[in-house]
């Protein structure tokens, strides 16, 4: 589980691929707490 | 809410913003422009064709926009031809990470990925660095609310569907990529619209 500035780097890693426009999909196997979810939609 | 979340259901979450910005719309064209390209224009035909026909009028996808999608696939209309590509990454703290991409310039896009990942403490991976740890299935999410976890576990498993799981809020179904269509279909014939129904990589390790 990822946690702290490493999850939301994460997350936001996430998202800047998934805002690629040559880019369909994006999977990934980290697991992070509802909290860090919530950090990153603020 | 339990305590953790897999990629697979925030981005779930995070789907009302995705439709906002429209990105939906481009990439279900060029879904069905592919899936045109490859297997022909006809849904009856074509699986691949099918599902992205549901998923583009699940999108409110208009049938014009549709239709022009595909006929640019089967080359009866001018279009631009699009490269299917998968890459495998890193991400920080070591995550594994697959992206598929729909491109018409590959070198454009390994470039972008590459400098996104090394701005956001990832790396690019060799191919087969990550894929393994991953299984192509069919992943389909149902509110709670709106279905009787009985009828919904009795109809997916009649379709074909390998399991149902528990994530809180939603029921998830898991099933063979070939499995795909019957199970969504049988969703569907129970009056529920899924709140995400896809062919996905689902990590094997959650």
């Amino acid at each position: 589980m990822l946690e702290g500035k490493v999850a939301q780097q994460m997350l936001k890693l996430m998202e800047a691929l998934d805002d690629l426009d040559d880019v369909q999909h994006v999977w990934s196997n980290f697991d992070v707490s509802e909290q860090e979810i919530e950090a990153s939609l603020a | 809410m339990s305590g953790h979340s897999k990629w697979a259901s925030i981005k779930h979450k995070k789907g009302a913003l995705d439709a906002k910005r429209g990105k939906i719309f481009t990439r279900l064209i060029k879904e069905l422009t592919i899936a045109a390209r490859n297997g022909g224009g006809d849904p009856d035909m074509n699986p691949r064709l099918r599902s992205v026909i549901a998923d583009a009028k699940a999108a409110n996808m208009p049938a014009d926009n549709i239709k022009r999608a595909i006929r640019k696939g089967t080359g009866e209309e001018p279009g631009v031809s699009y490269e299917e590509a998968q890459y495998e990454a890193y991400g920080p703290g070591g995550a594994a990470v697959i992206i598929d991409v729909l491109t018409d310039n590959k070198n454009r896009t390994v470039g972008e990925l590459r400098h996104m990942l090394e701005k956001h403490g990832g790396n690019l991976a060799s191919t087969n660095a990550v894929a393994w740890m991953f299984a192509k299935k069919g992943y389909i999410v149902v509110e709670k609310s709106k279905a009787d976890e009985e009828k919904l576990l009795g109809a997916v498993l009649e379709a074909g569907a390998d399991d149902m799981q528990d994530d809180d809020d939603n029921w998830e179904v898991l099933s063979a990529p070939e499995a795909f269509q019957a199970v969504r279909d049988a969703v569907k014939e129970l009056g529920i619209e899924p709140a995400s129904a896809q062919v996905s990589m689902i990590p094997q390790n959650l």
